[in-house]
């Protein structure tokens, strides 16, 4: 254990070096020698080694509060209708931004801070620029001091135009213009006044200091690295990250970082072929650099557009957002899963029935009492024949004892009983795998739904999203003491075990004794597992519960009737 | 090799909804042999591809429907050699 300590260690401190070397260390000098070399070898040092986004790589050490690094650089005011924060002029990075309508949590008035400046702890920034080949060409970096032009509030139709100049005879301008949403759009600009041609490769890039506090890390929902590049999918987790470099390239997309309930991507000028690459350089770093420069020759202009999102994870703003700006899938930046021809219809369903009832746990109980309906015939006639078959296994354990040893005569017997008695056949296993998606479809939108965050139910449940703050070691508050989070079973938590037993006593019990040992502990197995899981999913399964116990109790009820 | 592991997987699968959750759902068994011991006699008698491919012709008959294709009685898994089109 000690020895791979160690280990890791070394790899980590060798590692430390070669990023120092890459990147930070002096520009790679290309003399003219390499640069006149087959253009095919010219290629591999681009891709290689040769251009890298301009990133000072001067890592920030220092934690100072994200007030005082606010202070500290002069800023450019934002704000429209659902975010505000600021533009730091040093470096032009867009690194302070919260959520207007979102509340850190439902006690506080604060709102979420999602961007953060790179010297406050859990620093979180987005920088756009230029790249040359081998640094040669002086570019904006992140220590660059900007300077605003005219408008200095940026906010809806009122742009901001920044300007920085090389000393070099190279004027930079980053143009910003937000929306009314979570967009924006940044125009940038090089103006050559020199006498020679350059080449500049526009970039931009997300870096993350940490990984989010609230980090799930659970399974069922992606948090991390994402990104969809020529129609596909990608999904890259923190530690993958930290353990490797992932570049790729592509025709089209977008790249990004996402967290539970809100996002941040970056998508390049369509069009432009680009490079995309995931890296952990002291930071966690999402960035695309295009593949091709922007050729300025002497005296005249180029320009590059890139769009930015910083947002709350709302789902008709970012389908509207993926529609109209035309990205492809970036709706799949919320996580819907395998099942999302079910779940996303599903959470526009449960969404309505919200804005219906105005309280997201009776959409809940709606919803579920809707899929119930929809499977009830077929829950109905399995229930039925299961009552009638429960009838006859006295007959049947008849038949078992007396074809023992000749699975095909019992198999025939039983058959012939069937036919004797008139029973239809169950409704078999396939009705069972048809609402298996349905489970899952349901349970994931619960899981990752923003609108069901901080939404109230009824009495102690303040936020469907979080777990049922009650427990029964303190006897659901009347002790005046907390106990350890492990030992935090709530109220529905319990109710939900409750109706799971009940509805396994209406079930035959297994036949072997171990066997129903276990099914005994499943319900309190389950209880104990969903105590920590956002009390709208519990809400759901108990109710879910209580409509089938409902169902089953009434029919088998009939059926008794009938066959006596 | 793998297309082995495959099947000692899903056999293994079989054993544990079997033991799990099939007492769960009750005894809803349209067919016999159950869909379970299809399952996995198949995959013992005709390896990966056409057991699984059996497997799922028998599950997608396992309903009360008639004209979607739902059966019920006994129903062998088939002899080998048997070509699939034969099943009918």
């Amino acid at each position: 254990m000690e020895n791979k300590n160690v280990f890791i260690a070394i790899a980590l401190s060798m590692s430390v070096l070669l990023f120092w070397s890459a990147f930070v260390d002096t520009p790679q000098p290309i003399d003219g020698q390499s640069s006149k070399a087959s253009s095919s070898s010219k290629k591999n040092k681009i891709t290689n080694s040769g251009i890298v986004p301009s990133i000072d790589g001067s890592t920030v050490k220092k934690n100072i509060s994200r007030k005082d690094s606010l202070k500290k650089t002069n800023r450019i005011l934002l704000e429209n209708e659902k975010i505000k924060g600021s533009i730091s002029l040093e470096g032009a990075t867009i690194d302070d931004l919260s959520f207007k309508n979102y509340k850190v949590d439902i006690e506080s008035n604060d709102i979420v801070q999602f961007l953060n400046p790179i010297e406050s702890k859990n620093g979180y920034f987005i920088e756009s620029g230029w790249a040359s080949i081998g640094n040669r060409i002086k570019v904006p970096t992140n220590k660059s001091i900007w300077r605003a032009i005219g408008n200095n509030v940026l906010s809806v139709n009122n742009p901001v135009i920044l300007e920085w100049n090389n000393g070099s005879n190279l004027i930079f301008r980053q143009k910003i213009e937000i929306d009314d949403n979570y967009l924006f759009k940044i125009n940038q600009e090089v103006k050559n006044n020199s006498s020679e041609q350059v080449e500049l490769y526009p970039y931009a890039q997300l870096t993350r200091k940490n990984i989010p506090e609230d980090l799930k890390g659970f399974y069922i929902l992606h948090e991390g690295f994402i990104a969809v590049l020529d129609d596909e999918l990608k999904e890259d987790d923190y530690d993958d990250i930290v353990e490797k470099k992932i570049e790729r390239e592509a025709d089209k997309g977008w790249i990004g970082i996402t967290d539970k309930y809100w996002m941040t991507a970056l998508i390049p000028e369509t069009g432009e072929k680009f490079k995309s690459t995931f890296l952990y350089q002291d930071a966690y770093k999402a960035n695309f650099l295009l593949n091709n420069p922007k050729v300025v020759a002497p005296s005249s202009k180029a320009n590059n557009e890139i769009k930015i999102f910083v947002a709350a994870k709302e789902v008709q703003t970012i389908d509207a957002y993926a529609e109209k700006e035309n990205i492809e899938k970036l709706d799949l930046i919320i996580d819907w899963g395998w099942f999302y021809f079910f779940t996303k219809p599903l959470f526009f369903a449960v969404d309505y029935l919200f804005k219906m009832t105005g309280n997201f746990g009776i959409a809940i109980v709606l919803i579920t009492i809707m899929i119930r309906l929809v499977f009830f015939p077929l829950a109905s006639y399995s229930f039925k024949s299961m009552a009638k078959m429960k009838a006859l296994q006295p007959e049947m354990a008849r038949l078992k004892d007396l074809h023992k040893d000749d699975k095909v005569k019992l198999q025939q017997a039983i058959m012939a009983l069937y036919k004797k008695e008139q029973i239809n056949p169950a409704s078999g296993c396939l009705p069972v795998l048809i609402q298996i998606p349905f489970f899952f479809a349901i349970y994931k939108m619960l899981f990752i739904s923003l609108e069901m965050r901080h939404q109230p139910f009824f009495g102690w449940i303040k936020d469907l999203s979080a777990s049922d703050p009650t427990t029964i070691f303190n006897l659901f508050g009347l002790l005046p003491f907390t106990p350890p989070s492990f030992l935090i079973i709530g109220v529905w938590p319990i109710l939900m075990g409750l109706t799971m037993f009940i509805q396994q006593k209406l079930n035959p019990a297994p036949t072997d004794p171990i066997q129903a040992k276990i099914f005994m502990f499943f319900p309190i197995f389950l209880t104990v597992i969903l105590a920590s899981f956002p009390s709208g999913l519990v809400v759901y399964w108990t109710v879910n519960n209580i409509l089938t116990i409902a169902q089953q109790w009434f029919i088998m009820k009939r059926t008794t009737v009938k066959t006596n | 090799m793998l297309s082995n592991i495959i099947v000692f997987l899903i056999l293994s699968f079989i054993k544990f909804y079997n033991f799990f959750i099939s007492p769960l759902l009750g005894v809803r068994c349209r067919f016999l042999p159950t869909c379970s011991e299809y399952c996995s006699m198949s995959l013992e008698k005709h390896g990966l591809l056409r057991g699984v491919a059996y497997s799922l012709k028998r599950i997608i008959r396992c309903h009360p429907i008639k004209i979607l294709g739902g059966a019920s009685g006994i129903d062998l898994v088939p002899v080998k050699n048997y070509k699939p089109k034969e099943l009918d």
